[in-house]
Protein backbone atom coordinates (compact mmCIF):
# COMPACT_ATOMS: atom_id res chain seq x y z
CA UNK A 1 0.00 0.00 0.00
CA UNK A 2 1.27 3.40 -0.94
CA UNK A 3 2.05 5.87 2.56
CA UNK A 4 -0.06 9.08 2.89
CA UNK A 5 3.14 11.01 1.24
CA UNK A 6 3.29 8.83 -1.34
CA UNK A 7 0.07 9.19 -2.77
CA UNK A 8 0.09 13.06 -1.96
CA UNK A 9 3.00 13.60 -4.18
CA UNK A 10 2.35 11.47 -7.04
CA UNK A 11 -1.13 13.27 -6.91
CA UNK A 12 0.65 16.42 -6.95
CA UNK A 13 2.48 15.50 -9.90
CA UNK A 14 0.05 14.68 -11.89
CA UNK A 15 -2.19 17.82 -11.09
CA UNK A 16 0.74 20.11 -11.72
CA UNK A 17 1.80 18.34 -15.32
CA UNK A 18 -1.35 17.44 -16.27
CA UNK A 19 -0.17 13.65 -16.90
CA UNK A 20 -2.07 11.31 -14.66
CA UNK A 21 0.64 8.08 -15.33
CA UNK A 22 1.64 8.08 -11.88
CA UNK A 23 -1.95 8.01 -10.42
CA UNK A 24 -3.02 4.68 -12.40
CA UNK A 25 -2.38 2.24 -9.74
CA UNK A 26 -4.09 4.42 -7.36
CA UNK A 27 -7.26 5.00 -8.28
CA UNK A 28 -10.19 2.94 -8.67
CA UNK A 29 -11.13 3.35 -12.13
CA UNK A 30 -15.14 2.50 -11.80
CA UNK A 31 -16.08 3.44 -15.32
CA UNK A 32 -13.94 6.19 -15.55
CA UNK A 33 -10.27 6.13 -16.45
CA UNK A 34 -8.00 7.50 -13.61
CA UNK A 35 -6.26 10.03 -16.05
CA UNK A 36 -9.91 11.22 -16.95
CA UNK A 37 -10.67 11.47 -12.96
CA UNK A 38 -7.04 13.64 -12.51
CA UNK A 39 -7.96 15.73 -15.28
CA UNK A 40 -10.77 17.26 -13.22
CA UNK A 41 -8.10 17.96 -10.55
CA UNK A 42 -5.82 19.40 -13.60
CA UNK A 43 -8.58 21.78 -14.68
CA UNK A 44 -9.64 23.00 -11.30
CA UNK A 45 -6.27 23.91 -10.16
CA UNK A 46 -5.26 25.78 -13.78
CA UNK A 47 -8.70 27.03 -13.50
CA UNK A 48 -8.91 28.05 -10.05
CA UNK A 49 -5.14 29.49 -10.32
CA UNK A 50 -5.78 31.50 -13.74
CA UNK A 51 -8.68 33.34 -11.84
CA UNK A 52 -6.30 33.96 -8.97
CA UNK A 53 -3.72 35.63 -11.44
CA UNK A 54 -6.37 37.36 -13.38
CA UNK A 55 -7.89 39.45 -10.38
CA UNK A 56 -4.38 40.76 -9.71
CA UNK A 57 -3.65 41.83 -13.39
CA UNK A 58 -6.58 42.64 -14.45
CA UNK A 59 -4.41 45.65 -17.05
CA UNK A 60 -1.82 42.83 -18.14
CA UNK A 61 -5.29 40.48 -19.33
CA UNK A 62 -6.55 43.07 -20.58
CA UNK A 63 -3.54 43.86 -22.38
CA UNK A 64 -2.64 40.61 -23.84
CA UNK A 65 -6.19 39.54 -24.59
CA UNK A 66 -7.72 36.38 -22.49
CA UNK A 67 -6.35 33.59 -24.58
CA UNK A 68 -2.50 34.55 -24.35
CA UNK A 69 -3.54 35.18 -20.68
CA UNK A 70 -4.20 31.78 -20.27
CA UNK A 71 -1.34 30.38 -21.82
CA UNK A 72 1.33 32.96 -19.67
CA UNK A 73 -0.41 31.81 -16.24
CA UNK A 74 -0.05 27.91 -17.30
CA UNK A 75 4.08 29.12 -18.14
CA UNK A 76 3.99 31.03 -15.40
CA UNK A 77 2.28 27.69 -12.96
CA UNK A 78 4.86 25.13 -14.37
CA UNK A 79 7.67 28.05 -13.48
CA UNK A 80 6.70 29.61 -10.09
CA UNK A 81 4.19 26.97 -8.83
CA UNK A 82 2.41 29.13 -5.76
CA UNK A 83 4.37 28.43 -2.51
CA UNK A 84 1.52 29.31 -0.91
CA UNK A 85 -2.02 28.68 0.16
CA UNK A 86 -3.24 31.95 -0.30
CA UNK A 87 -4.38 32.67 -3.52
CA UNK A 88 -4.36 36.30 -3.34
CA UNK A 89 -0.03 36.22 -3.66
CA UNK A 90 0.27 33.82 -6.17
CA UNK A 91 1.28 36.31 -8.58
CA UNK A 92 4.15 37.45 -6.42
CA UNK A 93 6.52 36.60 -9.39
CA UNK A 94 4.56 36.85 -12.40
CA UNK A 95 6.13 40.37 -13.66
CA UNK A 96 9.54 38.16 -13.73
CA UNK A 97 8.00 35.72 -16.40
CA UNK A 98 7.12 38.76 -18.37
CA UNK A 99 10.43 40.35 -17.91
CA UNK A 100 12.10 36.90 -19.28
CA UNK A 101 9.58 36.14 -21.92
CA UNK A 102 8.97 39.96 -23.50
CA UNK A 103 12.32 41.88 -22.98
CA UNK A 104 13.63 43.14 -26.20
CA UNK A 105 10.23 42.45 -27.57
CA UNK A 106 7.25 45.27 -28.59
CA UNK A 107 5.66 44.27 -25.45
CA UNK A 108 8.59 44.95 -23.03
CA UNK A 109 6.35 47.19 -21.22
CA UNK A 110 4.48 44.37 -20.17
CA UNK A 111 6.55 43.40 -16.90
CA UNK A 112 6.53 46.99 -15.35
CA UNK A 113 2.57 47.32 -16.49
CA UNK A 114 2.50 43.98 -13.89
CA UNK A 115 5.22 45.56 -11.76
CA UNK A 116 2.76 48.21 -11.00
CA UNK A 117 -0.29 45.46 -10.58
CA UNK A 118 1.57 44.15 -7.87
CA UNK A 119 2.75 47.07 -6.19
CA UNK A 120 -1.29 48.08 -6.27
CA UNK A 121 -2.21 44.49 -4.95
CA UNK A 122 0.58 45.00 -2.13
CA UNK A 123 -0.46 48.45 -1.03
CA UNK A 124 -4.18 47.05 -0.98
CA UNK A 125 -3.65 44.97 1.97
CA UNK A 126 -0.58 46.21 3.62
CA UNK A 127 -1.04 47.72 7.14
CA UNK A 128 -2.96 50.87 7.93
CA UNK A 129 -0.41 53.57 8.89
CA UNK A 130 -0.34 56.44 11.10
CA UNK A 131 -1.33 59.77 9.89
CA UNK A 132 2.17 61.87 9.82
CA UNK A 133 2.22 65.22 11.78
CA UNK A 134 4.45 67.07 10.47
CA UNK A 135 4.60 69.86 13.30
CA UNK A 136 6.53 67.27 14.41
CA UNK A 137 9.25 68.24 12.39
CA UNK A 138 9.44 71.60 14.25
CA UNK A 139 9.98 70.16 17.13
CA UNK A 140 13.70 68.84 15.94
CA UNK A 141 16.32 70.96 17.09
CA UNK A 142 17.91 72.54 14.23
CA UNK A 143 21.43 70.59 14.81
CA UNK A 144 19.54 67.55 14.76
CA UNK A 145 17.91 67.62 11.28
CA UNK A 146 20.38 65.90 9.29
CA UNK A 147 19.99 63.05 11.49
CA UNK A 148 16.00 62.75 10.63
CA UNK A 149 14.82 59.65 9.27
CA UNK A 150 11.66 59.48 7.34
CA UNK A 151 9.58 56.21 7.75
CA UNK A 152 7.97 55.54 4.78
CA UNK A 153 3.84 54.77 5.12
CA UNK A 154 3.08 50.47 5.16
CA UNK A 155 1.19 50.88 1.99
CA UNK A 156 3.76 53.00 -0.21
CA UNK A 157 5.59 50.91 -2.84
CA UNK A 158 7.71 52.76 -5.36
CA UNK A 159 7.90 51.97 -9.17
CA UNK A 160 10.66 53.53 -12.08
CA UNK A 161 9.89 52.58 -15.12
CA UNK A 162 11.15 53.36 -18.94
CA UNK A 163 7.48 53.25 -20.04
CA UNK A 164 4.29 55.62 -19.11
CA UNK A 165 3.12 52.56 -17.48
CA UNK A 166 0.46 54.71 -15.57
CA UNK A 167 -1.34 55.80 -18.40
CA UNK A 168 -1.55 52.60 -19.78
CA UNK A 169 -2.92 51.31 -16.39
CA UNK A 170 -5.21 53.94 -16.64
CA UNK A 171 -6.15 53.48 -20.53
CA UNK A 172 -6.97 49.78 -19.42
CA UNK A 173 -9.39 50.13 -16.43
CA UNK A 174 -12.68 48.83 -17.13
CA UNK A 175 -14.28 52.13 -15.78
CA UNK A 176 -11.50 53.79 -18.91
CA UNK A 177 -13.22 55.42 -21.64
CA UNK A 178 -13.65 53.66 -25.09
CA UNK A 179 -10.89 55.16 -27.34
CA UNK A 180 -8.31 56.32 -24.43
CA UNK A 181 -6.51 53.59 -24.88
CA UNK A 182 -3.99 55.16 -27.44
CA UNK A 183 -0.71 55.65 -25.49
CA UNK A 184 2.42 56.54 -26.62
CA UNK A 185 4.96 54.22 -25.52
CA UNK A 186 7.89 56.89 -25.59
CA UNK A 187 5.93 58.89 -23.38
CA UNK A 188 8.18 57.31 -20.18
CA UNK A 189 9.76 57.38 -17.90
CA UNK A 190 7.52 57.20 -15.11
CA UNK A 191 8.76 57.51 -11.39
CA UNK A 192 5.67 56.28 -9.96
CA UNK A 193 4.22 55.86 -5.87
CA UNK A 194 1.55 53.75 -4.77
CA UNK A 195 -0.10 54.25 -1.50
CA UNK A 196 -3.37 53.61 0.13
CA UNK A 197 -5.35 56.43 1.63
CA UNK A 198 -7.52 54.41 4.05
CA UNK A 199 -9.13 51.76 1.33
CA UNK A 200 -8.62 53.60 -1.89
CA UNK A 201 -4.85 53.06 -3.61
CA UNK A 202 -3.83 56.21 -5.15
CA UNK A 203 -1.00 56.36 -7.86
CA UNK A 204 1.02 59.40 -8.64
CA UNK A 205 3.86 60.24 -10.88
CA UNK A 206 6.81 62.34 -9.36
CA UNK A 207 9.55 64.22 -10.35
CA UNK A 208 12.60 62.73 -10.55
CA UNK A 209 14.53 64.66 -7.79
CA UNK A 210 11.49 64.13 -5.28
CA UNK A 211 11.31 60.69 -6.56
CA UNK A 212 14.94 60.21 -5.83
CA UNK A 213 14.41 61.34 -2.62
CA UNK A 214 11.94 59.76 -2.03
CA UNK A 215 13.66 56.16 -2.56
CA UNK A 216 16.63 56.85 -0.47
CA UNK A 217 14.65 57.65 2.18
CA UNK A 218 12.84 54.87 2.41
CA UNK A 219 16.13 52.79 2.45
CA UNK A 220 16.17 53.97 6.05
CA UNK A 221 18.98 56.80 5.10
CA UNK A 222 18.73 59.69 7.17
CA UNK A 223 17.72 62.91 5.65
CA UNK A 224 21.51 64.18 5.87
CA UNK A 225 23.06 61.27 4.03
CA UNK A 226 20.24 61.18 1.56
CA UNK A 227 20.94 65.21 0.43
CA UNK A 228 24.42 64.63 0.41
CA UNK A 229 24.28 61.83 -1.85
CA UNK A 230 21.51 63.75 -4.34
CA UNK A 231 23.46 67.23 -3.73
CA UNK A 232 26.47 65.16 -5.09
CA UNK A 233 24.70 64.09 -8.17
CA UNK A 234 22.24 66.08 -9.08
CA UNK A 235 21.80 69.21 -10.42
CA UNK A 236 18.49 70.10 -10.11
CA UNK A 237 18.35 68.79 -6.64
CA UNK A 238 16.63 71.35 -3.94
CA UNK A 239 16.12 69.64 -0.35
CA UNK A 240 13.72 72.08 0.67
CA UNK A 241 11.28 71.78 -1.93
CA UNK A 242 12.00 67.90 -2.64
CA UNK A 243 10.99 67.51 1.17
CA UNK A 244 7.78 69.52 1.14
CA UNK A 245 6.36 67.92 -1.85
CA UNK A 246 6.69 64.59 0.74
CA UNK A 247 5.30 65.89 3.40
CA UNK A 248 2.27 67.50 1.94
CA UNK A 249 2.09 64.56 -0.34
CA UNK A 250 2.35 62.41 3.20
CA UNK A 251 4.33 59.58 2.27
CA UNK A 252 5.49 59.02 5.75
CA UNK A 253 4.59 57.80 8.70
CA UNK A 254 6.51 58.98 11.13
CA UNK A 255 10.16 60.45 11.62
CA UNK A 256 12.96 58.86 13.74
CA UNK A 257 16.25 60.94 14.93
CA UNK A 258 19.22 58.25 14.44
CA UNK A 259 22.19 58.72 16.99
CA UNK A 260 25.13 60.19 15.13
CA UNK A 261 26.81 57.72 12.78
CA UNK A 262 23.75 55.08 12.68
CA UNK A 263 23.21 54.86 8.92
CA UNK A 264 21.37 51.40 9.02
CA UNK A 265 18.07 50.77 7.51
CA UNK A 266 15.76 49.89 10.62
CA UNK A 267 12.51 49.10 8.61
CA UNK A 268 12.24 47.12 5.67
CA UNK A 269 12.74 49.59 2.08
CA UNK A 270 9.04 49.18 0.06
CA UNK A 271 9.77 47.59 -3.43
CA UNK A 272 11.78 49.67 -6.30
CA UNK A 273 12.62 48.82 -9.74
CA UNK A 274 15.57 50.66 -10.26
CA UNK B 1 -4.58 44.81 10.59
CA UNK B 2 -3.25 46.77 13.10
CA UNK B 3 -2.91 44.27 15.91
CA UNK B 4 -3.47 47.84 18.49
CA UNK B 5 -7.03 47.31 17.53
CA UNK B 6 -9.64 46.11 20.00
CA UNK B 7 -11.80 43.18 18.73
CA UNK B 8 -14.05 44.08 16.50
CA UNK B 9 -17.12 42.98 19.08
CA UNK B 10 -16.99 42.55 23.33
CA UNK B 11 -17.87 38.91 22.67
CA UNK B 12 -18.26 35.89 20.23
CA UNK B 13 -22.47 35.95 19.12
CA UNK B 14 -23.45 32.18 18.33
CA UNK B 15 -24.15 31.69 15.03
CA UNK B 16 -28.45 30.50 15.10
CA UNK B 17 -30.18 28.06 13.63
CA UNK B 18 -30.96 30.07 10.29
CA UNK B 19 -29.28 30.42 6.82
CA UNK B 20 -27.01 32.29 6.46
CA UNK B 21 -24.52 33.20 3.11
CA UNK B 22 -21.06 33.44 1.75
CA UNK B 23 -19.83 36.88 2.59
CA UNK B 24 -18.20 37.87 -0.80
CA UNK B 25 -16.90 41.07 -2.39
CA UNK B 26 -18.71 41.90 -5.16
CA UNK B 27 -21.30 42.11 -2.56
CA UNK B 28 -19.66 44.13 0.58
CA UNK B 29 -21.37 47.66 -0.33
CA UNK B 30 -24.84 46.17 -0.75
CA UNK B 31 -24.73 44.16 2.52
CA UNK B 32 -23.55 47.75 4.16
CA UNK B 33 -26.11 49.54 3.08
CA UNK B 34 -29.07 46.79 3.06
CA UNK B 35 -28.19 44.77 5.66
CA UNK B 36 -30.18 41.85 3.73
CA UNK B 37 -32.82 39.85 6.53
CA UNK B 38 -30.42 36.76 6.70
CA UNK B 39 -28.95 35.02 10.02
CA UNK B 40 -25.48 35.31 9.63
CA UNK B 41 -22.52 35.34 7.21
CA UNK B 42 -19.52 33.06 6.56
CA UNK B 43 -16.49 34.67 5.53
CA UNK B 44 -13.07 32.61 3.52
CA UNK B 45 -10.85 33.40 6.00
CA UNK B 46 -8.06 33.77 3.51
CA UNK B 47 -9.48 37.06 2.14
CA UNK B 48 -9.22 38.54 5.00
CA UNK B 49 -5.78 38.06 5.84
CA UNK B 50 -4.38 41.50 4.87
CA UNK B 51 -2.31 43.30 7.38
CA UNK B 52 -5.14 46.32 6.99
CA UNK B 53 -6.73 48.22 4.34
CA UNK B 54 -10.50 47.78 2.61
CA UNK B 55 -11.09 44.14 3.28
CA UNK B 56 -10.83 44.01 6.82
CA UNK B 57 -13.07 47.28 7.38
CA UNK B 58 -15.64 45.62 5.22
CA UNK B 59 -15.41 42.46 7.10
CA UNK B 60 -16.04 44.62 10.45
CA UNK B 61 -18.61 46.71 9.54
CA UNK B 62 -20.74 42.87 8.93
CA UNK B 63 -19.65 41.57 11.89
CA UNK B 64 -21.08 44.76 13.90
CA UNK B 65 -24.15 43.40 12.57
CA UNK B 66 -23.94 39.61 12.57
CA UNK B 67 -22.85 36.43 13.49
CA UNK B 68 -19.47 35.39 11.55
CA UNK B 69 -18.52 32.02 10.97
CA UNK B 70 -14.82 31.70 9.72
CA UNK B 71 -13.95 29.17 6.44
CA UNK B 72 -10.87 28.21 5.56
CA UNK B 73 -9.84 26.81 2.27
CA UNK B 74 -6.09 27.45 1.50
CA UNK B 75 -4.49 25.57 5.36
CA UNK B 76 -3.60 22.81 3.52
CA UNK B 77 -4.64 20.47 6.96
CA UNK B 78 -4.21 16.77 5.45
CA UNK B 79 -0.98 17.71 3.91
CA UNK B 80 1.98 15.84 5.03
CA UNK B 81 3.82 18.68 5.15
CA UNK B 82 4.17 21.21 8.08
CA UNK B 83 1.62 23.24 8.65
CA UNK B 84 2.72 26.64 7.24
CA UNK B 85 3.58 29.01 10.24
CA UNK B 86 2.73 32.33 8.34
CA UNK B 87 -0.92 30.92 7.86
CA UNK B 88 -1.10 29.75 10.88
CA UNK B 89 -0.39 32.79 12.28
CA UNK B 90 -2.77 34.96 9.71
CA UNK B 91 -5.60 33.00 10.55
CA UNK B 92 -5.11 33.27 14.46
CA UNK B 93 -4.88 36.74 14.53
CA UNK B 94 -8.00 36.98 12.28
CA UNK B 95 -9.51 35.15 14.77
CA UNK B 96 -8.95 37.28 17.59
CA UNK B 97 -9.69 40.01 15.92
CA UNK B 98 -13.03 38.97 14.44
CA UNK B 99 -13.81 36.59 17.44
CA UNK B 100 -16.00 34.53 14.84
CA UNK B 101 -18.24 31.99 16.68
CA UNK B 102 -17.52 29.15 14.19
CA UNK B 103 -14.04 28.14 12.95
CA UNK B 104 -13.65 25.50 9.66
CA UNK B 105 -11.64 23.95 7.66
CA UNK B 106 -11.68 20.65 4.76
CA UNK B 107 -11.18 17.38 5.14
CA UNK B 108 -8.94 17.98 2.26
CA UNK B 109 -4.93 18.64 1.38
CA UNK B 110 -3.33 20.91 -1.13
CA UNK B 111 0.43 21.12 -0.54
CA UNK B 112 3.31 18.46 -1.32
CA UNK B 113 7.20 19.63 -1.06
CA UNK B 114 6.10 23.01 -0.34
CA UNK B 115 4.05 23.40 -3.89
CA UNK B 116 0.63 24.10 -3.49
CA UNK B 117 -2.05 23.44 -5.97
CA UNK B 118 -4.52 25.52 -5.02
CA UNK B 119 -7.00 22.66 -4.79
CA UNK B 120 -9.12 21.10 -2.21
CA UNK B 121 -8.03 17.24 -2.98
CA UNK B 122 -9.40 14.06 -1.31
CA UNK B 123 -7.57 12.52 0.88
CA UNK B 124 -6.81 8.39 0.78
CA UNK B 125 -9.75 7.26 3.76
CA UNK B 126 -7.07 5.16 5.68
CA UNK B 127 -5.81 4.24 9.18
CA UNK B 128 -2.82 6.52 8.39
CA UNK B 129 -4.22 9.22 7.08
CA UNK B 130 -7.44 8.93 9.92
CA UNK B 131 -4.15 9.20 12.19
CA UNK B 132 -2.51 12.25 10.59
CA UNK B 133 -5.68 14.06 9.80
CA UNK B 134 -6.70 13.64 13.97
CA UNK B 135 -2.91 14.93 14.69
CA UNK B 136 -3.01 18.01 12.25
CA UNK B 137 -6.83 19.18 13.46
CA UNK B 138 -5.62 19.15 17.60
CA UNK B 139 -2.83 20.79 16.29
CA UNK B 140 -4.75 23.68 14.82
CA UNK B 141 -7.40 23.54 17.91
CA UNK B 142 -4.40 24.03 20.10
CA UNK B 143 -2.92 26.75 18.21
CA UNK B 144 -6.18 28.38 17.64
CA UNK B 145 -7.50 27.71 21.58
CA UNK B 146 -10.55 26.56 20.49
CA UNK B 147 -13.06 23.80 18.66
CA UNK B 148 -12.64 23.72 14.73
CA UNK B 149 -15.28 22.78 12.08
CA UNK B 150 -14.22 19.93 9.61
CA UNK B 151 -15.95 20.04 6.03
CA UNK B 152 -16.37 16.95 3.81
CA UNK B 153 -15.48 17.87 0.12
CA UNK B 154 -16.79 16.83 -3.23
CA UNK B 155 -14.51 13.82 -4.80
CA UNK B 156 -14.28 12.95 -8.21
CA UNK B 157 -11.75 9.78 -7.55
CA UNK B 158 -11.24 7.41 -4.86
CA UNK B 159 -7.93 5.17 -4.11
CA UNK B 160 -7.39 1.70 -4.59
CA UNK B 161 -5.70 1.45 -0.81
CA UNK B 162 -9.11 3.17 1.29
CA UNK B 163 -10.24 1.30 4.61
CA UNK B 164 -12.99 3.20 5.34
CA UNK B 165 -15.69 4.84 3.56
CA UNK B 166 -15.83 8.78 3.91
CA UNK B 167 -18.43 8.96 6.96
CA UNK B 168 -17.02 6.49 9.15
CA UNK B 169 -13.71 8.54 8.14
CA UNK B 170 -15.35 11.90 9.35
CA UNK B 171 -17.05 10.66 12.26
CA UNK B 172 -13.87 8.83 13.90
CA UNK B 173 -12.51 12.21 13.24
CA UNK B 174 -14.63 13.74 14.92
CA UNK B 175 -14.22 11.39 17.64
CA UNK B 176 -11.16 11.10 18.37
CA UNK B 177 -9.86 14.72 17.70
CA UNK B 178 -13.13 16.51 19.87
CA UNK B 179 -13.62 18.77 16.38
CA UNK B 180 -17.26 19.14 15.39
CA UNK B 181 -18.74 18.59 11.53
CA UNK B 182 -19.43 21.17 8.90
CA UNK B 183 -21.22 18.77 6.48
CA UNK B 184 -22.05 19.85 2.94
CA UNK B 185 -25.05 18.81 2.13
CA UNK B 186 -23.79 19.40 -1.67
CA UNK B 187 -20.64 17.87 -1.25
CA UNK B 188 -22.06 14.61 0.08
CA UNK B 189 -24.77 14.35 -3.13
CA UNK B 190 -22.03 14.97 -5.22
CA UNK B 191 -20.06 12.50 -4.20
CA UNK B 192 -22.70 10.12 -3.59
CA UNK B 193 -23.58 10.34 -7.66
CA UNK B 194 -19.60 10.01 -8.59
CA UNK B 195 -19.02 7.29 -6.21
CA UNK B 196 -22.31 5.33 -6.24
CA UNK B 197 -22.96 5.64 -2.34
CA UNK B 198 -26.67 5.92 -0.38
CA UNK B 199 -26.09 9.62 0.23
CA UNK B 200 -28.93 9.19 2.90
CA UNK B 201 -26.77 6.26 4.72
CA UNK B 202 -23.98 8.87 4.62
CA UNK B 203 -25.72 11.04 6.73
CA UNK B 204 -27.89 9.13 8.93
CA UNK B 205 -24.11 7.15 9.87
CA UNK B 206 -23.09 10.69 11.40
CA UNK B 207 -23.85 10.76 15.12
CA UNK B 208 -25.96 14.00 16.07
CA UNK B 209 -23.46 15.63 18.26
CA UNK B 210 -20.34 16.88 16.75
CA UNK B 211 -22.58 18.54 13.30
CA UNK B 212 -22.80 22.13 13.79
CA UNK B 213 -23.33 23.77 10.10
CA UNK B 214 -24.33 22.49 7.09
CA UNK B 215 -23.34 24.05 3.74
CA UNK B 216 -25.68 23.93 0.25
CA UNK B 217 -24.29 25.22 -2.95
CA UNK B 218 -25.29 24.29 -6.78
CA UNK B 219 -23.19 22.09 -9.20
CA UNK B 220 -22.92 21.05 -12.25
CA UNK B 221 -23.20 18.18 -14.73
CA UNK B 222 -20.28 16.94 -16.78
CA UNK B 223 -20.68 13.91 -19.38
CA UNK B 224 -17.43 11.65 -20.18
CA UNK B 225 -18.87 9.24 -22.82
CA UNK B 226 -21.85 7.02 -21.04
CA UNK B 227 -20.82 8.36 -17.62
CA UNK B 228 -21.53 12.00 -15.64
CA UNK B 229 -19.89 13.08 -13.51
CA UNK B 230 -21.07 16.19 -10.93
CA UNK B 231 -18.71 18.90 -10.39
CA UNK B 232 -19.00 20.85 -7.26
CA UNK B 233 -18.85 24.23 -8.93
CA UNK B 234 -20.83 27.10 -6.09
CA UNK B 235 -22.16 28.17 -9.73
CA UNK B 236 -25.69 27.44 -9.39
CA UNK B 237 -28.46 27.50 -7.68
CA UNK B 238 -29.26 24.22 -5.38
CA UNK B 239 -30.91 21.51 -6.86
CA UNK B 240 -33.80 19.70 -5.81
CA UNK B 241 -31.99 16.52 -5.00
CA UNK B 242 -30.48 18.43 -2.59
CA UNK B 243 -32.74 20.45 -0.85
CA UNK B 244 -34.46 17.12 -0.45
CA UNK B 245 -31.11 15.44 1.20
CA UNK B 246 -31.20 18.59 3.26
CA UNK B 247 -34.29 18.30 4.41
CA UNK B 248 -33.68 14.43 5.62
CA UNK B 249 -30.39 15.94 7.34
CA UNK B 250 -32.44 18.18 9.22
CA UNK B 251 -34.61 15.16 10.55
CA UNK B 252 -31.17 13.50 11.28
CA UNK B 253 -29.47 16.84 12.97
CA UNK B 254 -32.47 18.98 13.61
CA UNK B 255 -31.94 22.63 12.92
CA UNK B 256 -28.52 24.02 11.95
CA UNK B 257 -26.54 26.75 10.86
CA UNK B 258 -26.88 26.70 7.02
CA UNK B 259 -25.21 28.23 4.36
CA UNK B 260 -25.74 29.11 0.90
CA UNK B 261 -22.67 29.26 -1.10
CA UNK B 262 -21.84 30.45 -4.30
CA UNK B 263 -18.76 31.62 -5.87
CA UNK B 264 -18.67 31.78 -9.23
CA UNK B 265 -21.36 33.62 -11.71
CA UNK B 266 -21.99 35.32 -8.30
CA UNK B 267 -25.59 36.59 -8.96
CA UNK B 268 -27.21 39.91 -7.49
CA UNK B 269 -27.12 39.10 -3.63
CA UNK B 270 -31.16 39.26 -3.41
CA UNK B 271 -30.83 35.76 -5.43
CA UNK B 272 -28.57 34.97 -2.31
CA UNK B 273 -31.35 35.81 -0.07
CA UNK B 274 -33.94 34.55 -1.60
CA UNK B 275 -32.05 30.88 -1.67
CA UNK B 276 -31.20 31.29 2.45
CA UNK B 277 -34.67 32.04 2.54
CA UNK B 278 -35.83 29.08 0.91
CA UNK B 279 -33.64 26.95 2.99
CA UNK B 280 -35.47 28.74 6.55
CA UNK B 281 -38.63 27.76 5.34
CA UNK B 282 -37.35 24.07 5.32
CA UNK B 283 -35.70 24.37 8.59
CA UNK B 284 -39.38 25.87 10.16
CA UNK B 285 -41.26 22.84 8.41
CA UNK B 286 -38.76 20.35 10.04
CA UNK B 287 -39.02 22.02 13.29
CA UNK B 288 -42.90 22.01 12.92
CA UNK B 289 -42.58 18.14 11.89
CA UNK B 290 -40.41 17.54 15.39
CA UNK B 291 -42.61 19.32 17.30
Amino acid sequence: MHSLRETQRAFGIAVLSGNAACMAALVREDGLSAAERVRIYVNNSRIGFEQALAATYPVIQRLGGAEWFTQQARAYQLRFPSRCGDLQYVGKRFPELLQAELSGSAYAYFADVARLEWAYQESLVAADGADFDPSHLGAVHETDFARIAFIPHPSLRLLASDFPVLAIWQANQATAAPGSAAVALGDGPDRLVVIRRATHVELRRLADADFALLGLLCLGISLGEAADTLAATREDFDLPASLRQLVALSYFSTTEVRAAGTAAARHQPPRSTP
Amino acid sequence: MDPRLEPVVATAASVPARAGIGLRSPHHAAITSDQPPVGWFEAHSENYFADGGAQLENLAKVRERYPLSLHGVGLSLGSVDPLDDGHLRRLKRLVDWSEPALVSEHLSWGCIDGTHLNDLLPLPYTVEALRHMVQRVGQLQDYLGRQILIENISSYLQFNCEQLPEWDFLAALAHESGCGLLLDVNNVYVSACNHAFDARRYIASLARAPVQEIHLAGHTINRRGDREIRIDTHSTPVCPEVWALYEHALQCFGPLPTLIEWDTDIPELSVLVAEAHKADRIMERSRALAA
